[in-house]
């Protein structure tokens, strides 16, 4: 979805308008064959998350706009839609999955003013407070602009650069799409605002704007520009360059997941009376397939699990606080819904944790070097769990 | 001259019967060797079998002659109480096990003949040694235990001395689990070093005026708070600063686990490492109790603990199971999640404690307290005028009677009232002076010492005094008592009537249970129980408290058959047992009848899962019924016993095998020769196969074979139970191939009986009560006559247990014939 000069009305009921019409249209052809199967309908649109279960496909309402606020640490924030919109204040649900550049990433690697696209729900049970601005404020998936379109085999042609008129005159990035029509998407011609802040990518190198030819097909990330347009932020001029982003922030990804632990979520849990117990845990997905097979992998020395809140923030030290854990079973299932890995684990504790209950969140320690947290990364204390619990907005 | 006659009548007839395919020097040799053998008195002629076995394998190369290795068995004497004697036959026993006897050369005995002459030759020099530990002289000194020099200061003076802290007794030595043998208790100046400093301790304790005052302490949660302990978790709320008797008031919830697990509430102490006191609670969050703990306790901190499960936490220090204040207005059901959500759980989904819990309010604790009891042992003991020197003299002669548990001569005592006034002239004050006398006494060979006998007469038996203390010091591990010394010095004790008077008092007596502990831990061996700490990775549920239960269940047990006067038979197999929630825990019994909360409608009838409301031991163990499929009853299936056998990876069917030859049926197998190649674990390409298949490999080395055949079998009925003492059907093996083995528990007696397991083994077992009777009547008196038995006393004991067989040698009845028997008061 996106949206050009001639929006009118609030920006509030625009971006309710506009996510109305395709999502309506979603909820309609899902429920088709449900209700041929099934008494009871689903509402996608307002379907509510629950914890300890996945959304179905399609759940929510697709949603655009650049990252004004971030708070990587509680993985939230808001998106701002246009020029008088009011921001989208949002919280990623525990499983929710951030890419950018094409791989996978955290609110903290996005730099502010990144277009991102995204699917949110209405808020997970118990979330309901999270977000004072109560709307469709829970995130299952953000995406730079090169990462929503080119996982959906889309690309831009290039026609050519031209010189924008108006008032203020600015040049121009001419594209057609290549591809499928995408929901949520550009779907038609576009003019990019381009100029000497936009990065250009060539053989895993900047180049200069001369090297834009028409004809190539290139993948592009976008923010606002002057007049709610839409401006260039990076143009890959091939996928190479655009391999060698998606490479670093991969490595980035790595980095930030084997210090704080790759996070799950409890199906079940058999405590036994000696302090110990079962636990199976599923594994959220958009995560490097590597830091599965890490743990999966651990011979001797135990993985080790802590429990986590839905910000997927820890506790205290988390790695003192985690339980060795016995691998007993690991199943993997194909095609998981959204947020899921589709790896779920048993794993034998020998410490049961508190925070070790079905439909709670933990994060896993693979066999990975052991960093302190920053200080304000993670949880001390009940007043600051209460603090964590709800958005301050700036 | 009539007996080397009849000695060289005998000598005649064995050569004729051995010596008429010898060669005639051979058979002037052998012919020495029996002669001698049979002219002195302390001789133990050799069987028939053994004779020939020398005669054909041994005294060809080590006669007069040849000599071979300078070792002559053609003249060797078999006077095994001579430890010369016994040395060099020790060496032959020891040279054939190892195999290097007969040489591979020579001539090679069977398996069968092997092991008759290494087992004759072993039973004899094991005699001999009991003959040699049993030789006295005209005065035998049997040194106290540490444990009983503890309750005998405390009967004497009612002070309590804790001779287990650091520095103060050394640990007794023990003979095959007694601590109390007269002969390993020897006395070291190490030892009267340390007699001085507890004398001294103990009577500056014991002094009137230095009388401690009691105060009461209580300690409790913060204001409307309550100590929340989960498992291993404890609160330092208890200091003891002198050893003494305290009254310690706790007022606790105990909250069982959802499965029935209860808590333990422990008095630990932090220095020792022990709890000193417990109970097992099963209390509501909102009702609790108010547990009371009263005794002796030494100094030191306490920690209220909450002791179901004590093993090491396994992150190790840093990270700790609960221990903090929780708002008591708070329903512990609602502690799920949230904050310290990373702790350990308290509560499961649906508010039930997820493991033991205390809920600690506050604790109390009173003392020391000096009671009237106490005063009175102490009575009399200080004179009421310093200067009046025959009521000086009296306290001192009446203290010396009750502290030496015989009566005293005036000489005797003059010696330290020439000391008081000595030291009284060298300007010391009377009352100091006075109690060094007081310390001087208990460092006197007659206070730390029973001494039987005279040193002018050669005396049998025992006179009254003697047999007051023989008789106290087997029943209640101290001094006699007031009533005692009456009896002592009315002259008839010794009587029948007078002895079995005492002894139904002694046996209704509290001071009881101190034999009801102490004797079958020592006659089981119980202190082996955790010698070898199970390995937690292969056996991650064994913990301190598990192992502690073991042992109560085992001196439960024993309580329970004295206290209902139960044949003997159902110490091996019996259809109940004495359990906690622990061990049935361990044992796959069913445990929330445990865990559920008493209600004032508890009655002591039994319920339908076998377990007696409010029959709980003073151990908190209950009596439990069992069913053939628990596959327990009788001491032979206890955890104690089954784990006490084993080492920290395994069970060690030979291990329980030797155990059950010597403490149930008193017969010590010889310890294994030196350099046994041990057993290998199992290669990885190989199949797995239990311990028993590789024991049958093992016995076929013949010098192996012959003791194996019979300790084996005895252990190996109890393969069913692994390291630990649970059942299973199939042995865990380590590395191999394949899954793993099933048990075979199958076997047969000496006698040729068969048993198919455990079950089969101990009915047989205890069919065969008067083998058991005897044996044990050897072990009992052992205890109680601080010695080891020897084949004199053998007839004796058969006697006894003869005169028990009507009433199936029931134990009261055994502890009586014993008693009342002439042995009893021999020296």
């Amino acid at each position: 979805m996106m949206w050009t000069k001639s929006r009118t009305g609030t920006p509030a009921r625009l971006l309710h308008r506009r996510a109305r019409v395709p999502v309506l249209l979603i909820v309609v052809l899902a429920l088709l064959p449900t209700m041929a199967n099934a008494q009871k309908p689903v509402n996608l649109r307002n379907y509510v998350p629950k914890p300890g279960v996945f959304p179905p496909a399609g759940a929510g309402v697709q949603m655009d706009g650049d990252l004004m606020v971030s708070d990587g640490i509680n993985r939230r924030g808001a998106l701002r839609k246009g020029q008088y919109t009011r921001r989208h204040y949002f919280a990623m649900l525990p499983y929710g999955i951030v890419r950018y550049h094409g791989a996978p990433a955290d609110i903290r690697d996005l730099p502010i003013g990144t277009h991102m696209h995204g699917r949110f729900t209405l808020p997970m049970e118990g979330e309901e407070k999270t977000i004072p601005v109560r709307n469709y404020n829970h995130a299952i998936l953000l995406e730079d602009d090169v990462s929503f379109y080119s996982r959906q085999g889309r690309s831009w042609k290039v026609v050519g650069i031209e010189q924008g008129g108006g008032p203020a005159p600015r040049l121009k990035l001419s594209v057609e799409p290549i591809g499928p029509e995408i929901e949520g998407g550009i779907n038609k011609p576009a003019l990019f605002d381009i100029d000497d802040a936009t990065r250009i990518w060539q053989d895993s190198r900047l180049v200069k704007r001369d090297q834009i030819k028409p004809g190539q097909e290139v993948h592009v990330n976008l923010t606002w520009g002057p007049f709610d347009t839409l401006a260039t932020t990076d143009v890959w001029l091939d996928e190479k360059s655009l391999e060698t982003c998606k490479e670093l922030q991969r490595q980035k990804h790595l980095r930030l997941i084997r210090s704080r632990f790759l996070p799950g979520w409890i199906d079940a849990v058999k405590n036994n009376d000696a302090g110990g117990g079962e636990i199976t845990v599923t594994f959220f997905g958009g995560m490097d397939p590597s830091l599965y097979s890490d743990i999966r992998g651990m011979k001797g020395r135990p993985p080790r699990i802590c429990n986590a809140e839905n910000t997927l923030r820890t506790w205290t030290y988390h790695q003192e606080t985690a339980s060795p854990a016995n691998i007993l079973e690991w199943k993997e299932t194909k095609n998981p819904p959204l947020g899921s890995s589709g790896h779920q684990v048993r794993f034998k504790v020998k410490q049961m944790l508190d925070g070790f209950r079905a439909g709670k969140i933990v994060r896993a320690k693979g066999p990975w070097t052991y960093v302190l947290l920053p200080f304000d990364e993670h949880i001390k204390n009940a007043a600051e769990l209460e603090r964590s619990r709800k958005m301050v907005l700036p | 001259m009539n007996d080397l006659r009849t000695a060289s009548a005998s000598v005649a007839k064995l050569v004729k019967s051995f010596g008429q395919s010898c060669a005639p020097k051979v058979l002037t040799t052998f012919a020495t060797v029996v002669f001698l053998a049979t002219t002195a008195n302390a001789q133990q002629p050799l069987d028939k079998a053994s004779l020939e076995f020398i005669k054909t394998h041994c005294v060809r190369c080590h006669n007069g002659e040849t000599q071979e290795g300078k070792f002559r068995l053609d003249n060797l004497s078999t006077d095994f109480s001579n430890p010369q004697v016994a040395q060099k036959w020790g060496e032959v026993v020891f040279r054939i096990n190892a195999g290097e006897m007969p040489p591979p050369k020579e001539k090679q005995p069977t398996a069968k003949q092997l092991g008759h002459f290494a087992e004759a030759i072993t039973t004899k020099i094991r005699s001999g040694a009991a003959a040699r530990m049993a030789r006295r002289g005209r005065v035998e000194h049997y040194r106290l235990s540490r444990q009983e020099y503890a309750h005998t200061v405390y009967d004497l003076l009612g002070v309590v001395f804790d001779v287990e802290a650091p520095g103060a007794f050394n640990e007794d030595p023990l003979w095959h689990g007694f601590d109390r043998i007269g002969s390993m208790l020897s006395t070291a100046p190490s030892h009267v070093d340390r007699y001085f400093n507890a004398a001294d301790t103990v009577v500056e304790l014991a002094s009137l005026n230095k009388e401690q005052p009691s105060k009461t302490v209580r300690k409790s949660a913060d204001e409307g708070k309550r100590y929340l302990l989960q498992m291993g978790e404890g609160w330092n709320a208890v200091s003891v600063r002198s050893p003494g008797y305290y009254r310690i008031k706790i007022q606790v919830s105990g909250l069982p686990a959802f499965t029935g697990r209860m808590p333990r509430l422990s008095l630990w102490h932090n220095q020792q490492k022990k709890s000193f006191a417990g109970k097992d609670l099963a209390s509501s969050e909102n009702k609790p109790d108010t547990v009371v703990f009263e005794g002796r306790f030494p100094a030191g901190g306490y920690a209220i603990r909450n002791h179901a499960r004590s093993q090491k936490h396994p992150n190790g220090a840093y990270k700790l199971f609960r221990n903090e204040q929780i708002d008591a207005s708070i329903p512990l059901a609602s502690y799920k999640g949230g904050f310290k959500a990373m702790l350990t759980k308290v509560v499961d989904v649906e508010g039930r404690p997820v493991m033991p819990t205390l809920l600690v309010d506050w604790v109390e604790i009173e003392g020391p307290l000096t009671t009237d009891d106490h005063r009175a042992k102490r009575n009399g003991l200080f004179p009421a005028d310093a200067k009046d020197r025959k009521e000086v003299h009296a306290c001192l002669k009446r203290f010396a009677e009750r502290a030496w548990r015989r009566p005293v001569s005036d000489g005797e005592i003059d010696p330290f009232v020439k000391f008081i006034a000595a030291e009284q002239e060298a300007g010391e004050n009377f009352a100091a002076a006075y109690k060094s006398a007081l310390a001087s006494m208990l460092v006197s060979r007659s206070f730390f010492n029973l001494e039987e006998g005279s040193p002018d007469e050669d005396r049998v038996k025992l006179n009254d005094f003697e047999l007051a203390s023989r008789l106290s010091y087997f029943l209640w591990s101290s001094m006699p008592d007031d009533k005692l010394f009456v009896a002592a010095r009315s002259g008839k004790l010794h009587t029948a009537e007078g002895l079995t008077s005492e002894l139904d008092r002694m046996l209704a007596d509290p001071k009881i249970n101190r034999f009801l502990d102490s004797f079958p831990k020592q006659w089981l061996q119980l202190h082996r129980v955790g010698m070898f700490q199970p390995d937690p990775n292969l056996y991650p549920e064994y913990d301190p408290w598990l192992e502690e239960s073991m042992v109560m269940e085992t001196t439960a047990y024993f309580a329970e058959m004295f206290n209902n006067n139960l044949p003997l038979r159902e110490a091996v197999d019996s259809n109940w047992t004495m359990l906690n929630s622990r061990l049935a825990i361990h044992y796959g019994i069913d445990v929330l009848e445990f865990a559920r909360i008493p209600s004032a409608e508890a009655n002591n009838s039994t319920n339908k899962k076998g377990v007696l409301a409010n029959s709980t031991t003073p151990s908190g163990l209950r009596r439990v019924t069992l069913r053939p499929e628990d596959q327990r009853g009788g001491i032979l299936t206890h955890a104690s016993v089954l784990s006490l056998t084993s080492d920290g990876t395994r069970h060690r069917p030979v291990h329980r095998g030797a155990w059950l030859s010597e403490a149930i049926l008193a017969r010590t197998p010889p310890p294994p020769p030196p350099n046994v190649e041990p057993l290998e674990p199992v290669a990885s390409d190989q199949p797995k196969t239990t311990i028993r298949a590789q024991l049958e490999s093992h016995r076929t080395n013949s010098t192996c074979a012959s003791c194996h055949a019979k300790i084996d079998a005895l252990g190996l009925a109890f393969d069913n139970f692994d390291a630990i003492g649970r059942w299973r059907d199939t042995e865990r093996v380590e590395g191999g191939t394949g899954d793993n083995p099933p048990v075979d528990a199958s076997g047969s007696f000496a006698d040729g009986k068969t048993f198919g397991g455990p079950a089969e083994f101990k009915k047989l077992l205890a069919e065969n009560d008067d083998r058991l009777a005897q044996a044990f009547l050897e072990q009992l008196a052992m205890y109680a006559l601080r010695r080891v038995m020897t084949v004199d006393d053998v007839q004796q004991l058969h006697a006894i247990a003869a005169s028990t067989k009507p009433d199936n040698h029931r134990l009261q009845n055994l502890i009586r014939g014993l008693v009342l028997s002439d042995l009893f008061q021999r020296r």
